[in-house]
């Protein structure tokens, strides 16, 4: 049997199909990249302006507590030192991170506060340069008149310009710097819920990703209304373009599907392919058997039955009954080849059911009166049980089959005088049939394997009566082609009972 | 009475021709579809048994031929078989008007019956 592999189906579809599949993830891939893209751009947009905002706020800060300072100075004659200290003190309790409040002037201290004993010194002398350091911290100016030659300054750290709280990124680099010194104003690195302050460096990678910010202000200065840009830097992990592990996912199984379900779908492919070549090999080969051993089994039962019948007188007993034996094989056999190729049929699911609407009556009485002729050399006693009439729709002659082939079996199984009942009763939505008889029953062991192939119960009995060992096989594949249902009631005590459905 | 056989197997149209002649009628036989047909139209039958699977001139030629001539209904035509035909296949035989059809291998009896000798 060989078996052709490029009948019956392509293998573009299976191509076709892994390359939508890998097409589809591809896009699925492409759509997730853009989608971080865009993630990315509106995150650096949102902290774009939030720093923006920062300076903004900060600005104001300042300028307002000089000009609170400006109008404590304008309202008053003269201010002492103690009234300094309190309104200074004030001033910083709302304000904590101001550092010290300066009135200068011309070049002298005239006030300070909290670090008095930068009392009556030159501003010039101990602060010559930015950024002012004090304790080690180093720290901007604003410097404001208040008037002629008074002024004010205030020194603050660089993070006052850097509000931590409003930052909401988790894991980020900000390092701020100014044109007015080489020197980092402020860094901070916030990674995993940990701070540092210092050494904050980008990779290369974040400098390409880095958003920059630069603000003019001139609230800083060493002198007044000195103008000086201040430059943040920050880099967030949520700029990054990196392939994260949503990406990689994507990648393999867009890459395993487009493989592993065309793989698969071929297979199927070339399985049902292969299935159908060989159903069809078989199909053929068994009508062509069929056709084969009918041939030769013409002449054999003409022949033999030529003898019985027309040679009688020249033949004695011993060779009519060789020859009689010879007509009974060929008949018998010629009815296995015809009981296998209907299960040759059934099994292939070509079992041709033509239905008709059939009065049971009618359909019934007929049957009897062909199978009447068997039940004499037993005496048996028959019963019809059916009450009325009504119409049935199923294939006459396949049914026809099936309940001669039910009779004829307990024909065989029941005593002398025995006693076989044929019933048809009709339910909601099917009519249901029973044989049933008063001979030696079957087991429950035997009671699965009786619908199975060749299986008979008792084969010296079938045998001599032309039994195969087909016909409940048969008549199985008969009923369930029509939908309906075939099997022995096991509850039934003193013979066999039989029932089928078939359903309208 | 005349009855013709078309049939490829000697096998098949030995044993008939023996039987009809048993019975004491007349029977030709022929191996070939064509010469069958030929046969069917010059001559009168009182029955005409047609093997379906044969070489170059089927059975099923014949009944073509038969039919498109409208020469059905002027022969007892007996479609005699090894072929497995359902009841329907017969059915639609026997509306395109084939008298019979006999499964391969049949009783002395079914073929008697038909061919109307008995």
């Amino acid at each position: 049997m060989r078996i052709n592999f490029n009948q019956g189906y392509s293998s573009v579809i299976p191509i076709v199909v892994g390359i939508a599949i890998f097409s589809a993830f591809l896009i699925g891939y492409f759509e997730i990249e853009n989608y971080q893209k865009q993630i990315a751009a509106t995150s650096k947009e949102q902290i774009k302006s939030i720093l923006e905002g920062m300076v903004d706020r900060r600005e104001s800060r300042i300028e307002t507590i000089a000009s609170s300072i400006i109008g404590f100075y304008e309202g008053s004659q003269q201010v002492d030192q103690d009234e300094f200290k309190q309104f200074s003190k004030r001033i910083l309790k709302n304000n904590p991170e101001i550092f010290n409040i300066f009135v200068l002037k011309d070049k002298t201290i005239i006030q300070t506060y909290p670090n008095e004993e930068y009392l009556s010194q030159d501003f010039d002398l101990i602060f010559p340069s930015f950024p002012v350091q004090i304790d080690g911290n180093n720290l901007m100016a604003g410097r404001f008149t208040i008037f002629d030659d008074l002024s004010v300054i205030i020194l603050f750290p660089p993070h006052f310009f850097v509000i931590e709280d409003d930052i909401l990124l988790d894991d980020y680099k900000l390092v701020l710097s100014s044109d007015w010194t080489d020197k980092t104003l402020y860094e901070i690195e916030k990674k995993s819920g940990t701070k540092s302050f210092d050494n904050v460096k980008f990779t290369n990678e974040e400098l390409g990703e880095l958003v920059k910010v630069s603000k003019k202000t001139n609230v800083f200065g060493h002198k007044i209304n000195e103008i000086h840009v201040l430059d943040y830097q920050i880099w967030d992990d949520s700029f990054s373009n990196r392939v994260d592990i949503n990406e990689v996912i994507i990648i393999i199984s867009g890459v395993s599907f487009s493989v592993i379900i065309p793989v698969l779908l071929y297979r199927e492919m070339y399985l049902r392919n292969t299935m159908r070549q060989i159903d069809k090999q078989k199909s053929e080969f068994l009508s062509m058997m069929s056709h084969e051993l009918k041939t030769p089994l013409t002449p054999m039962m003409i022949y033999s039955d030529m003898l019985l019948k027309y040679s009688k007188d020249k033949l004695d007993e011993t060779q009519r009954k060789q020859i009689s034996v010879i007509y009974e094989e060929c008949r018998r056999l010629a009815k296995l080849i015809e009981d296998l190729s209907e299960v040759n049929k059934i099994e292939l699911k070509k079992l041709n059911i033509e239905k008709q609407k059939i009065d049971i009556k009618q359909f019934l009485e007929n049957e009897i009166e062909n199978i009447k002729s068997l039940m004499l050399e037993k005496n048996i006693n028959f019963v019809l049980d059916l009450e009325g009439t009504w119409t049935i729709y199923c294939d006459p002659g396949r049914i026809s089959q099936v309940i001669s082939n039910l009779i004829r079996n307990s024909i065989d199984y029941v005593p002398q005088n025995g006693r076989i009942v044929l019933r048809a009763k009709k339910r909601e939505s099917h009519t249901i049939f029973t044989v049933e008889d008063n001979g030696v029953g079957i087991s429950p062991k035997d009671a699965k394997k009786i619908f199975k192939k060749f299986y008979q119960v008792d084969t010296s009995v079938t045998r001599q009566h032309g039994g195969t060992g087909l016909g409940l096989t048969i008549s199985k594949g008969i009923i369930e082609a029509h939908n309906g249902r075939i099997w022995l009631d096991t509850k039934y005590k003193g013979g066999a009972k039989f029932e089928f459905t078939v359903p309208e | 009475m005349r009855f013709l056989i078309i049939d490829d197997a000697k096998k098949i149209t030995e044993p008939l021709k023996d039987l009809i002649k048993l019975e004491g009628h007349d029977c030709v036989v022929t191996d070939d579809g064509q010469k069958g047909l030929k046969l069917i139209k010059e001559q009168k039958w009182d029955g005409v048994v047609l093997d379906l699977a044969m070489p170059q001139f089927s059975g099923y030629d014949v009944i073509d031929n038969l039919e498109k001539e409208g020469m059905m209904k002027n022969n007892k035509i007996i479609v005699f078989t090894a072929v497995s035909i359902t009841d329907g296949d017969i059915e639609k035989l026997r509306s395109r008007g084939i008298h019979s059809c006999l499964r391969k291998p049949a009783s002395i009896e079914k073929i008697l019956s038909v061919l109307g000798i008995k």
